[in-house]
Formats: C-alpha cells, sequence, structure tokens
C-alpha cells in the first residue's frame, strides 16, 4: 500500500494522467474527448476516463495487477488503432510515472522503498502493454487474411466458377504495389 | 535532448512530442500510412470502364502522374456539377458551421481527426469553390475562406473522401439537411475525373460492367452457384427446391447482392431466401445478368452508377416479371430506392408489387416496382403465412444492426425488428443512440471495405462495436444481424477485433433456420451446419 500521502493526491494524479492521454489527440478533438459523457457518443474518451480510474486505483490499493489486462487491453486496443507508432501508443504508462514522481515528495527511505515499489508494478504494466500492443497488430494481420477468405469462400471450393480473365490477371491491386 | 542530462524523460527517449501541434485546418498535408488508404485502380479495369488518364500511380508516391491540365479538369467538373446539382450549390452555400455535425461522424469519434469532422470534411471542397465561384472568396481568398486548389490539397480530398463512407449519420444532426454524402460523392466524381479512383470501387465496377456482379461471374458460373445452394438445403431440410434463373414469364425478378451467393456468412441468409421462396410457392427467377445487387457505381460518379443499374430494369423487361423484389443489401437499397426510377425509369411495364400470398399491395414501392425481401416477409408473417419455430434459433442472443442506406435512406427500421421479433425469443436493441436513424456505420461502406485500410476500418467502426460490446456484456448477446452483404463482410473481423465472442448473421439466415417446411425432415442442424438447441449430443454421437 503506498502512503497517505499519495493516496491524498490520487483524484489529481488521475486527472493530470487523463489529460496528458487526451493530450496525444488533436487539440481540436480534446474538448470533444473530454466533455462528451455519453459512453456510446463517446466511446474512445469514455474508455479513458473508466480504465485510467481503474488502473490507478488498483495501483494505488496494491491489488493484483494482472487483473488490469483487461483495462489495459481496451486502452491500447484503440490505440494500436489510431495514427501512433508503437511507443505514442504505449507512452501513457511512462507518463504515469512521471506525474507521480511530480506529485509526490520523498521524504523517508520508507517512502522511497513504496515509490520503487508502485514504479515498478507500473513498468510491469508497460511490458503487459507491450505484450498487449503487440497481440493487437498481430490480430489485425490475421483478420485481413481472414477477410479474404471469407469474401468468396465458395469461389475458394470450386474456382472454375469465377471468369478465366479474373483468374489470370487477378484483381488484387497488391500486384501492382 | 540535451547531454547534459542524466535522466531524459520517458517521452525524451521515445523521442516525440507527444502533444500534436494545431494545425491551420487550410493546411492541406496528409501522411498516407499504410492500413490507412486504399490502393489506386487497376490500369486494366479502368480500360474497360473507358475511364480517361489510365496510369499506373499509388498514393503513397510523390507524383501521382496528374495530366498537365488536371486542375483546369477539376474546376470545370465543380463548375458544371454546381449548375447540374441544386443540392450542390446549396450545401456549399448554406453551411454556417454551428457545429452540430461535428461528433458525429464514426470515423472523427474513433480517431479523434479533426479533418473527419464532417463540417471540415466538407469544408476541404468548399474552400475551393469559395475561392473559385464566390465573389468574395475570388477577391479575399483566404480571408473568405478559400484555398487555392493545389496537388496538397488533390492528396488530401483523396484521403479524406475515401474516409467518409457516404453513411449519412451527419446529414440527420444537421438543421439545414445538408447530406454529406453528397458532398464525397462530387469529390469523388471529380477525382474520377483526373484518374484518381481506388482499386476496390473500379474492379468490382468493371466486373460488374462485363458479366452484372462484381466477382467476374459468368452465368454458367451463377446458375452453378444457385444449384449448389440448392443442394446445401436440401440437405439440411430434405426439400429440394427448383430455383429457376433466366426464367421468362416468372412473376417476380429476384435480386440479391452477388456476395449471397458466395461470401460468408451472406450465403446462409440465402439459403434462407431459397427456404422461403419455395415454402410459400413464389413464381420468381433469378436473372444470370442482373447476378448483382450492390452497385458499385454509386462510389463512383453518377454515371457510373446509372450504368451499373441499367441491367435491373432491362432484365425485368427482358424476362417479362411483374416486379422485383430485392435481397439483404445496403447501398445497393439507396440506388434502387433513390436513384433508380429516375435515372433509368419510368419502369411502366411493370406492375405495383402485390404479394400473391397475401394479397398486400406495396404502394411504397408504386414507382420504382420493388420491394425488399423485409417487407415482403413481414407481411407474410403478419398474415400469419408461415410457420416458424423460433426455438431453433435459440442458441443466439440477438441484436440488430440497422445498416446504414435501409435505415436512413429507405426508413426499413421496424420490418427486420418486427421479423427478428416472431424467428426468434431472445432479441436486444443496443442502446438508442446508436441504432435506427441513428445508427452507427460499419466503418466500411461506399466500396472501403477492402483490406489494405483495415485499420482506418476499425477506428471507423468503433463506435459500432463499442454499443454492441454493451449488449453483449448486459445482455449476452452472440449474434450481430445486419441486412447489408457489405456489413456482413466487413462485422465479423470488427467483432472479432472489439467483441470476441459475437459472430454476424442475416435477418434471413434466422429465417430460415425458424423455417418450418412443409415435409421437412427433422432437422439437427442449422443452416451453419452447427446443431440446433438440443441436438447436440445427437451430431457427436
Amino acid at each position: 500500500m503506498i502512503g497517505d500521502s499519495l493516496l491524498k493526491k490520487k483524484e489529481t494524479v488521475l486527472d493530470k494522467w487523463r489529460k496528458a492521454i487526451i493530450a496525444s489527440y488533436s487539440p481540436d478533438a480534446s474538448l470533444f474527448l473530454r466533455n462528451q459523457k455519453n459512453q456510446f457518443a463517446n466511446p474512445v474518451g469514455f474508455t479513458i476516463e473508466k480504465e485510467t480510474a481503474e488502473i490507478v486505483q488498483t495501483l494505488f490499493d496494491g491489488g493484483d495487477i494482472e487483473t488490469l489486462a483487461i483495462s489495459l487491453d481496451r486502452l491500447i486496443r484503440i490505440r494500436s488503432v489510431q495514427d501512433f507508432t508503437p511507443s505514442q501508443a504505449t507512452l501513457f504508462l511512462f507518463q504515469l510515472k512521471r506525474i507521480i514522481r511530480e506529485e509526490t515528495t520523498v521524504e523517508s527511505a520508507e517512502d522511497y522503498q513504496k515509490m520503487a515499489a508502485l514504479e515498478e508494478r507500473i513498468d510491469s504494466l508497460a511490458l503487459l502493454a507491450f505484450d498487449i500492443y503487440s497481440r493487437c497488430r498481430e490480430q489485425i494481420y490475421d483478420l485481413r487474411l481472414k477477410e479474404i477468405k471469407a469474401r468468396a469462400f465458395r469461389i475458394m471450393k470450386d474456382s472454375d466458377l469465377i471468369s478465366l480473365d479474373i483468374k489470370q490477371e487477378g484483381n488484387s491491386p497488391h500486384e501492382n504495389t | 535532448m540535451t547531454m547534459s542530462k542524466k535522466h531524459p524523460k520517458p517521452e525524451e527517449l521515445v523521442a516525440i512530442d507527444y502533444q500534436p501541434r494545431r494545425r491551420d485546418w487550410m493546411d492541406p498535408h496528409v501522411e498516407f500510412r499504410k492500413g490507412t488508404f486504399n490502393y489506386s485502380a487497376n490500369p486494366k479495369s479502368m480500360e474497360y470502364l473507358g475511364l480517361p488518364f489510365v496510369r499506373k500511380w499509388q498514393p503513397t508516391e510523390d507524383d501521382w502522374k496528374l495530366p498537365p491540365n488536371w486542375k483546369e479538369i477539376i474546376l470545370n467538373g465543380l463548375r458544371e456539377r454546381i449548375d447540374r446539382f441544386r443540392s450542390l450549390r446549396i450545401f456549399m452555400d448554406i453551411c454556417v458551421r454551428c457545429g452540430a455535425c461535428a461528433d458525429k461522424c464514426h470515423f472523427y469519434i474513433g480517431s479523434g481527426d479533426p479533418k473527419n469532422m464532417p463540417v471540415l470534411r466538407a469544408e476541404l471542397l468548399r474552400s475551393v469553390y469559395r475561392k473559385d465561384f464566390t465573389t468574395a472568396g475570388k477577391i479575399l481568398g483566404k480571408l473568405a475562406g478559400g484555398r487555392e486548389l493545389t496537388i496538397p490539397v488533390l492528396k488530401e480530398w483523396f484521403y479524406y473522401f475515401y474516409q467518409c463512407t457516404e453513411c449519412r449519420r451527419c446529414s440527420v444532426f444537421c438543421p439545414y439537411g445538408i447530406d454529406t454524402a453528397e458532398i464525397t460523392i462530387i469529390g469523388r466524381e471529380l477525382l474520377n475525373l483526373v484518374g484518381i479512383g481506388i482499386d476496390w470501387i473500379t474492379t468490382p465496377a468493371a466486373n460488374c460492367f462485363r458479366t452484372g456482379n462484381h466477382l467476374g461471374i459468368q452465368p454458367h458460373g451463377f446458375k452453378d452457384s444457385v444449384d449448389f445452394a440448392a443442394d446445401d438445403l436440401e440437405d439440411i431440410t430434405g426439400i429440394k427446391v427448383n430455383p429457376s434463373v433466366n426464367r421468362k414469364g416468372a412473376e417476380v425478378l429476384f435480386v440479391v447482392p452477388s456476395a449471397d451467393y458466395f461470401g460468408d456468412p451472406h450465403y446462409f441468409g440465402f439459403l434462407g431466401y431459397l427456404a422461403l421462396f419455395h415454402e410459400i410457392g413464389l413464381d420468381y427467377t433469378f436473372s444470370a445478368f442482373a447476378s448483382e445487387g450492390g452497385n458499385f457505381g454509386l462510389f463512383h460518379s453518377h454515371e457510373m452508377m446509372k450504368r451499373l443499374n441499367a441491367k435491373i430494369y432491362a432484365e425485368a423487361k427482358r424476362l417479362g416479371v411483374k416486379y422485383i423484389i430485392g435481397g439483404e443489401c445496403g447501398h445497393m437499397w439507396r440506388v434502387l430506392h433513390q436513384y433508380m426510377d429516375t435515372m433509368n425509369g419510368p419502369a411502366d411495364f411493370l406492375e405495383v408489387p402485390k404479394s400473391p400470398v397475401t394479397g398486400t399491395v406495396f404502394e411504397n414501392a408504386r414507382s420504382t416496382k420493388m420491394i425488399h425481401i423485409a417487407e415482403f416477409t413481414a407481411d407474410l408473417i403478419k398474415h400469419r403465412k408461415l410457420k416458424l419455430d423460433p426455438h431453433r434459433n435459440d442458441n443466439h442472443r440477438i441484436t440488430f444492426h440497422d445498416s446504414c442506406n435501409p435505415a436512413r435512406a429507405m426508413g426499413l427500421l421496424e420490418e427486420p425488428r418486427y421479423i427478428l421479433k416472431n424467428v426468434c425469443n431472445h432479441f436486444y436493441e443496443m442502446p438508442e443512440n446508436t441504432i435506427r436513424e441513428q445508427t452507427f456505420c460499419c466503418g466500411s461502406g461506399s466500396g472501403l471495405g477492402t483490406d489494405e485500410n483495415l485499420e482506418m476500418r476499425l477506428r471507423g467502426g468503433f463506435p459500432r462495436a463499442n454499443a454492441v460490446r454493451y449488449v453483449h456484456e448486459n445482455h449476452g448477446v452472440n449474434l450481430l444481424v445486419c441486412i447489408c452483404a457489405i456489413d456482413k463482410a466487413t462485422l465479423p473481423g470488427l467483432m472479432d477485433f472489439w467483441v470476441p465472442g459475437v459472430s454476424v448473421g442475416g435477418l434471413h439466415e434466422l429465417v430460415g433456420n425458424a423455417l418450418v417446411m412443409k415435409g421437412e425432415k427433422e432437422r439437427d442442424n442449422d443452416f451453419r451446419g452447427t446443431p440446433l438447441p438440443g441436438k447436440e449430443e445427437k451430431v457427436h454421437v
């Protein structure tokens, strides 16, 4: 369990963290992402709000971080298909470390140990985040393949049904890229 | 980062500025990142359709090999269309930038990219219109919101007009009724004038022009696939149905999207059509030439749409049918419902559709002479003409995705729900701001449903998937039913990614499962070959 001083800062940490995540989007979109509270009208903003709360709560309560896999998946899955590089997509966990440091004063050896333990937990989350990000990207490539197969699954069973000239030339633009 | 710093912050380590700079919307810079854009049209398909400026190029290349007078061609094209379409001129002039549409686009909601706000997407074209077609813009230029048409502007058009699925959700919220889909349609038309098109639209259009369907299936192949489906249906039900192809004198011509007889899960709905029509003894025929209800011409140009649509009435006339029924498809119905009559009508050689079973006259189709199969089936159920066993669909907990065009372009909101409630026992609606007129697009409509831009489609489809996730978590929904061929092709991937555990099916697949046919054998499996409820053990023995 983290010290009382940090526990008091939970809401501030959470607020700053959310702001940092929202700031990774265009400034023109940040008002919408923050202010539209309907979970169906603004699923990205809603996910950020809900899952960051879950993560901070568990981290501060000393809960099992394995239980955060779903929250982390929800956040990273969205970022894995948006205009982010892998590092940009996962940066937000490192930002959380920075925010906590900024909000905390380490005054004793005990504080230091608690802080180190907390940061280690965030590092574990970061490692989990890399796994999730990679899994999402792999899934995108699997889905591409699956869609192509499903698109004409009957044709694949009986290729005589497709006209010859398409078969020879192919209608896939991949061939000329 | 300076070397003197001992502990670089994480964001310095990854060497990025995590706060994107605010950019002037007039700055036309776009980056063609893999996964977000569509490949260019195959030159062979362009040639087949007689399109101008055939060449090899790709969006990622600097030089798009435009004709020297490309700007003149586009501006003349815009002038011509502003004179031709009064709606376009109004849409160009009337927007007051109230912002009602801004956060309604699924691509904006899923990406946070401001240029996916419908108002800004329209401004991409509107700014050029202002610069060259309004007095204020001619004199004041940028001050009056005018923008010079340059190559970066053209590239930006390509990027964003192919990130609009023409779903028209934004139009529902516009106080002036500006139809952003029409602006996208014109934007794409203008690009096509200088040979800028995408392959996923152009090649299906070329196939369609040659053989009557997107896949290029020839008449004998079409007949084989219908016969094959009849055999499959016999295996499941024990009943041999005899669908006909190109039979003159039938009462009804039945037109389906080609994916219905080839795609998964479309095919199971196709079996449902065959079972239903056999059961009620409908006198119908397919056409091996009007073998595609879909019309990718809509996503290319008005001319292409008209050209590809012409076969429907032509075949109805040649075969001498009385009226036409159409299958489960999305944009197909926008074309049939809103354009066909004036483009290729009047169909004065046809009769107002009248159900031979119930006697219902479909007054709503008095002019087009073509009805949606959901209207037809709902009427049969309403008159208790079908024996249905909804328990056969008890393995499914179902929600309904209103496909954009049937919902917003033709108001087909109640019929599919009425049918569902009669063919299954577990039906749950998604939240109200995500269904009916406010339905969220699959993110793959209007010719964007291909593989190379999957990442963009997953962004655009997130609002839809998010609502499905809600009913999945709260009601255990495991089947997303829809009435659009593009939905059926693209929602399975969307579900796999965002809501694993939810499959996708068609309305008439469930009708077919529930339909108790006269003389059928005891069914063990549904149309997918999955054991029916209570039959699991028997199959495993």
